[in-house]
């Protein structure tokens, strides 16, 4: 998918909303609601995957990047997946588990130094390669990555005719929304996002 | 998410872009209380303290913070939050390294540890040159004015600290769209003519979900994800 399909998505959209030329929507603004109804589609799908190299450090810790949203794997050069541990697991298990040191990492901690930031413990000496971290990460700007090209226009619509006050902007809503959750069950998807949802469910 | 933007986007939401319902000063409003219920729901900010002794034996706590995480003594074994009721009379009494963190009856926003670590936590003036200066340097609990001047020249004993979960501001909260739909439920239950109850309760609900669902607050539980697979 490239700059251009963006192009032809936000053309599409024009004609969805009738404004040909340009009189309600500037390109910029409607490249600003492409923009955030593929952050949307891949803040629920999960289906974009970036993945980042990891070196220790003095401190253990480690800033994810910008572009992350939610772990997914950590593996080890020698092929290891190295487990996704609570805090409270760690804390159970270890007490004050963060100053234990070790030579290999034995788990990788997200929920305990706040978000975006995450830990491998024990701490490993500074400057040995611990592994490949792969993340759910967010979309490029103005750019067209999803694969799925009607969920984000229908997101765009919702925002469209929701800035104008419009009934119509509900039912595209749930159009991205069935999308959503469609790609989430089908058999035919290769699902990166594990089934189970944490937390509560209002 | 910059707030001048975030209410930006707040207004296209609302379709009020030429500001004729409310006022920017009113949808800011709405964004640092979405901001702060974010904060609330997710718990996924944190930061720690160091315990510093009050005078009498009491500590205070941040005004950021939500909830505590975990403690931790000098030892490395856990502090346990216990409910006053719970500890024994003699346990509040006890001098020692304290294993209890409990809530000040008589004054709300402190608390108590169990046992009281004023023994073991020495406070010993330091020794400071003419122009604000340590002499021996690098102490730790010593508070200084930014540019290395000391304002208060005691050192404190390291006996334990905590983690806890703190508010947030908007700017730092990555899931920008639930920060607005939460406003547009405070902004569709106004008292005023333009009240939606309907459009407040969808918005309310969307916000919930997005909490529940969200990656940025996955609670996990305590157990192992391996691979994707949760266990």
């Amino acid at each position: 998918m490239a700059v251009s399909a963006f192009a032809a998505l936000r053309g599409k959209l024009r004609e969805e909303i009738r404004d040909d030329f340009s009189l309600q929507w500037t390109d910029t603004a409607l490249d600003e609601i492409i923009n955030e109804a593929q952050r949307e589609w891949a803040l629920f799908t999960g289906a974009l995957v970036g993945k980042i190299e990891i070196t220790a450090n003095e401190r253990g810790t480690f800033a994810a990047p910008v572009d992350f949203f939610e772990p997914l794997r950590m593996v080890t050069p020698d092929n290891r997946d190295v487990p996704i541990v609570s805090w409270r697991r760690l804390n159970a298990d270890h007490g004050d588990f963060r100053e234990r040191t070790g030579d290999t990492p034995e788990a990788v901690c997200f929920d305990f130094d706040g978000y975006g930031i995450f830990r491998i413990f024990p701490r490993i000496p500074a400057g040995k390669k611990i592994g490949t971290l792969f993340y759910h990460r967010l979309p490029r700007m103005n750019t067209l990555e999803a694969d799925d090209a009607v969920a984000v226009a229908a997101h765009a619509l919702y925002q469209l005719f929701r800035a104008e006050n419009k009934a119509q902007a509900e039912n595209h809503y749930n159009d991205f929304w069935d999308r959503v959750n469609g790609r989430a069950r089908s058999s035919q998807t290769l699902r990166n996002r594990k089934n189970m949802r944490h937390g509560v469910y209002y | 998410m910059e707030k001048t933007e975030l209410i930006a986007l707040t207004r296209r939401f609302l379709g009020d872009v030429a500001a004729k319902v409310w006022t920017d000063a009113e949808l800011g409003r709405f964004i640092d209380e979405a901001a702060n219920a974010y904060a609330e729901d997710a718990e996924c900010f944190h930061a720690s303290f160091s315990f510093f002794p009050a005078v009498d034996g009491g500590y205070e706590y941040p005004e950021n913070m939500i909830c505590l995480l975990v403690a931790w003594n000098r030892d490395g074994e856990n502090i346990a939050p216990q409910a006053h009721h719970d500890l024994i009379a003699d346990e509040i009494a006890k001098k020692g390294v304290p294993k209890f963190i409990f809530d000040d009856l008589n004054d709300p926003g402190r608390f108590r540890l169990s046992p009281d670590p004023e023994d073991i936590q020495e406070v010993t003036p330091l020794e400071v040159d003419e122009w604000g200066e340590i002499i021996d340097g690098g102490q730790w609990g010593v508070i200084d004015d930014g540019f290395g001047v000391v304002l208060d020249a005691d050192g404190y004993t390291f006996v334990g600290d905590v983690e806890y979960v703190r508010s947030a501001a908007p700017e730092e909260i990555r899931d920008y769209l639930a920060l607005v739909y939460h406003a547009m439920y405070q902004a569709y239950s106004t008292d005023a003519e333009f009240a939606n109850p309907r459009m407040a309760q969808l918005y309310l609900e969307r916000y919930r979900r997005r909490v529940a669902m969200f990656g940025q607050v996955k609670h996990q539980n305590a157990g192992v994800s391996r691979a994707g697979n949760f266990y």
